[in-house]
Formats: C-alpha cells, structure tokens, sequence
C-alpha cells in the first residue's frame, strides 16, 4: 500500500517543522512547486498501482465482456481515488456520440457504451477513465481548497468549472486549453504512457 | 466588423454570454482573410461554408463533433494556425463536465 510509510512521513514533517524558508522563494512559487510534486507522486503512485491490474493489460482486456470490462474499470476509478486522496465515485456507461468519449457529471464518470464494448482500444478506455477521474479530483479540490498547496491552482480550477467552455459551442482549441481539460489531458497522458509506453 | 459589434450578435443571435461572446470575438478578429470573409458570410447570408482543413469539413465538425457554426469555424482557424494540435485533439475526442458542490 502507498501510505505504508506514513510514520515516516510524519517524522519528515517534523524535520521541516524546524527549518526556516529561504528567502528567495515566495510562497505563490513554493505553492506551485509543490503541487507539481504533489501531481508527480500521484502519477508515479498510479502508475505502480495500475501495472498491477491484470484485468487492463491488453491480453487480458480482449477476452473480457462489457460487464468484466466496467468492473475493471471501476477498479481503475477506485485505485485512482485512493491515490488522490478522494471518494470513488460510480462509473457509469450511456449511449454517446462516437467522438464523446466520456463525462463527469459531479457525481459519477459516464464512458461510451460503444466503446467499452471494442470501439476503442484498452489505453484509451484507461486514459478516458483517468482523465475523467482527474475531473472528479479537481472537484473535490475546488469544494476541500486545503488539499493541495497551490490557491492559485484551485481558483483558476473553480472559475473554469463555473465557465466550463464545452467543445460543442466554443471549438476545440478554447475546449483544449482550459485549465481544468489541460491538466485533465496531461495527467491521464503521463499515466497512460507509464502504462502502456508511448 | 468591429469587435463590440461581434460581442453583440453573438450575445443576440447565438445566445453567448458576455464573457464566451468576447473569448469568441477575440478570436474571430484574428482569424485569416479568406475565413473571415467566410464568417461574415455565413452571419449575413447563413451561407454555410465550402471548406476543408487539414482532412477535415464545415461539416464534419458539425455533424461528428455536434459543434454550432461558430465553433465549427473557430475549429477550422485552429486547423489552420496549429494543426498538429487540432488534429491530436479532435482524434482523442471530447467531455463535458458539471460540477458537484459536496
């Protein structure tokens, strides 16, 4: 398990109890970098957890049916949830257009009942999974703002999901390059390479 | 056609709020001649443009990608400026997200 050594963090923390910040690091730069700390250790954490997942190893996935399929994927769902720290929450599968791959509605991952059943290849139903399950944390950051250091990161992820800018109305690149898709796409592209190779 | 201009049809005619109507406009405004020129048609004459980017339609993405008009053309200027990364994002598809207040 990933917090095994939680005592030894907790005497780390002690450490840096007693040391003093140097001078020329301002907190907003220190905030930044620690969340991509943060965000490095949960790729690295994922990536451990879900090579150890027989049921997402291509082989292994073709000769599983859509139930088998949607229960390994919840499975991928509640790894990803324990490794950020967050409630899992249900994985759902619904009849969606062939270019939407999948949602996150607030409570629950919707994913493309087409593609579940071969549409698409097990590396882009993990990547869809984990994409979507990184929605569900910056959701759960946005409401729990004390989970990670950088304030700047949460504000910018509660504006974007009140200004959501969806593709169907405001194209692709304004779709792509908002804040909340970004990290949403960065996230699940380094896990799934780690995964699977590039 | 001045950008205030644009802000205003596209708050009027296409139902976008202040702030999406001037990301929107913003864009719009810088968008190359020849798609210019197809943009204005289309707002005066509804005239649906003969046009294909880097593989890709008017249509396509209306009709495969469920966008409106003007994200369609915004799609295509995206083709046109940085196509590798439009095309890598059109090929992995889309989400939509809605927020939980838990």
């Amino acid at each position: 398990m990933i917090y095994d050594n939680l005592n030894e963090t907790d005497n780390l923390a002690e450490g840096i109890e007693d040391l003093e910040a140097p001078d020329d690091i301002n907190p907003i730069e220190a905030g930044s970098r620690g969340f991509a700390l943060e965000t490095e250790g949960q790729i690295s954490d994922s990536i451990e957890l879900l090579n150890q997942v027989p049921e997402i190893q291509p082989e292994h996935w073709e000769g599983l049916n859509i139930d088998e399929r949607l229960i390994a994927v919840q499975n991928v769902e509640n790894i990803m949830a324990e490794v950020q720290n967050r409630p899992s929450v249900p994985v759902e599968i619904a009849d969606l257009d062939p270019n939407e791959f999948g949602g996150f509605d607030g409570q629950s991952i919707i994913i493309n009942q087409e593609h579940l059943s071969g549409g698409q290849n097990v590396e882009e139903i993990v990547d869809t999974i984990v994409h979507e399950g990184r929605h569900a944390y910056q959701n759960f950051v946005i409401n729990h703002p004390e989970m990670i250091s950088d304030h700047a990161i949460v504000q910018a992820w509660t504006d974007n999901f009140d200004n959501y800018l969806d593709l169907q109305n405001y194209g692709a690149e304004l779709y792509n390059n908002q804040p909340v898709e970004q990290d949403a796409w960065q996230y699940a592209e380094a896990i799934r390479n780690g995964i699977y190779g590039k | 056609m001045e950008k205030e201009e644009m802000i205003q049809i596209l708050q009027d005619k296409f139902n976008y709020p202040k702030g999406g109507a001037t990301l929107i406009a913003e864009k719009i405004s810088q968008f190359q001649p020849e798609l210019l020129q197809m943009f204005t048609t289309y707002i005066e004459k509804a005239e649906i443009p003969l046009i294909s980017v880097e593989g890709y339609d008017f249509d396509d993405l209306i009709n495969q990608y469920k966008m409106t008009p003007i994200a369609g053309f915004l799609t295509l200027d995206w083709l046109m400026r940085e196509p590798e990364k439009a095309k890598q994002c059109l090929l992995h598809g889309y989400d939509s997200i809605g927020k939980d207040n838990k």
